[in-house]
């Protein structure tokens, strides 16, 4: 029951996934937001502190103003072309981690509805063998109870049919006996005659 | 709720946050301005942003092969555009009329930054903050 409850629980949930309807309970911003943040969170199951791209911007913003605060420290001031190399590898490498993310992201949900899917159809072959086995038991039953009725059937007509022979051979004996005394009856006339 | 294509948009704040950064690297701040202006006009109406119509009518379609459906509400485009706009506004009149250049441009660094940001990873800091209101107004509106 509990597992029937999962399954439909996970059914609905895929059902509403990847659409703007999905809401990751599992993420602190989604649930407080109550919409998802971007469009990658529409696949989401991850949580806040798990999500990759909140594991890359915070790095990412410690280094940017860590590296432009040591800059400034050293120099007195951050040249622009400095600036401009950082600005293309944190950018660069976030266009990145949010390209693969979301690419995961969807990879994963993917193998999880396909899952669900072999499950189902797992659960629906379950069910159809259990069927079949139940009646192959239903029909093992009938049949042993025919096989009996028959056998039974059958020895009764073999009584019978005994009851009729031993009938049937006393009344050919007595025949015979009457037949050797009627012979013998008629020998002693016979004999009277002459 | 009208919907826009969030690829377009994301196109459209990269560009923005670049030409900022391009006018940093030339000093001038009158580049400033007409980013403002375009980012003004363009959260008026989506019609109005010309780097969003460039990718939405022409790019995605010679590039991408596949279009995706609509997903990004208009309104909190509208709300993060128009908040970058203030704040390139408010770098410009810093600029010019207080001469506090550092302050300014620390102000457009910002927006380059989230502009950029929104652009890369799709995290628009303007969104959440859209959404952040509106939960916070609906619920009052709800209460009252």
């Amino acid at each position: 029951m509990i597992e029937n409850n999962n399954n439909r629980n996970e059914e609905l949930l895929l059902a509403k996934i990847g659409s703007k309807e999905y809401l990751n309970e599992n993420c602190w911003l989604a649930r407080n937001l109550r919409i998802p943040p971007a469009k990658r969170c529409w696949y989401c199951v991850l949580t806040f502190r798990n999500c990759p791209i909140v594991q890359y911007l915070i790095p990412t913003i410690i280094f940017l103003f860590g590296s432009l605060a040591v800059l400034f420290l050293i120099e007195g001031e951050v040249s622009k072309p400095v600036l401009v190399i950082i600005l293309i590898i944190v950018f660069g490498y976030g266009w990145f981690a949010n390209y693969s993310t979301e690419k995961l992201i969807k990879a994963n949900f993917q193998e999880r509805r396909l899952r669900i899917e072999l499950g189902g159809e797992k659960k629906s072959l379950e069910i159809k063998v259990a069927a079949r086995t139940k009646e192959l038991k239903e029909l093992a039953v009938t049949l042993d109870q025919r096989v009996k009725e028959r056998t039974r059937e059958l020895q009764e007509k073999m009584e019978e049919l005994e009851r009729f022979n031993k009938l049937a051979i006393g009344r050919e004996l007595k025949m015979i006996g009457l037949k050797e005394e009627i012979k013998e009856l008629k020998e002693e006339l016979e004999k009277y005659r002459k | 709720m009208r919907l826009i294509h969030e690829d377009s948009l994301r196109f459209s704040m990269v560009l923005y946050g670049i030409l900022v950064l391009l006018a940093y690297l030339l000093n001038n701040f009158w580049i400033i301005l007409a980013i403002g202006v375009l980012m003004g006009v363009g959260s008026i109406s989506i019609n109005y942003n010309l780097f969003y119509q460039l990718h939405s009518s022409c790019l995605r379609r010679i590039f991408s092969k596949e279009s995706p459906s609509p997903s990004k509400d208009i309104n909190e485009a509208r709300f993060a555009g128009s908040v970058a706009a203030i704040l390139l506004f408010l770098a410009f009149w810093l600029f010019y009329f207080w001469k506090l250049t550092m302050l300014a441009w620390v102000l457009a660094g910002l927006v380059m930054f989230l502009n950029l940001l929104a652009g890369a990873t799709g995290i628009c800091v303007g969104s959440l903050m859209y959404v952040f209101f509106r939960k916070i107004f609906r619920g009052k509106e709800n209460q009252s």
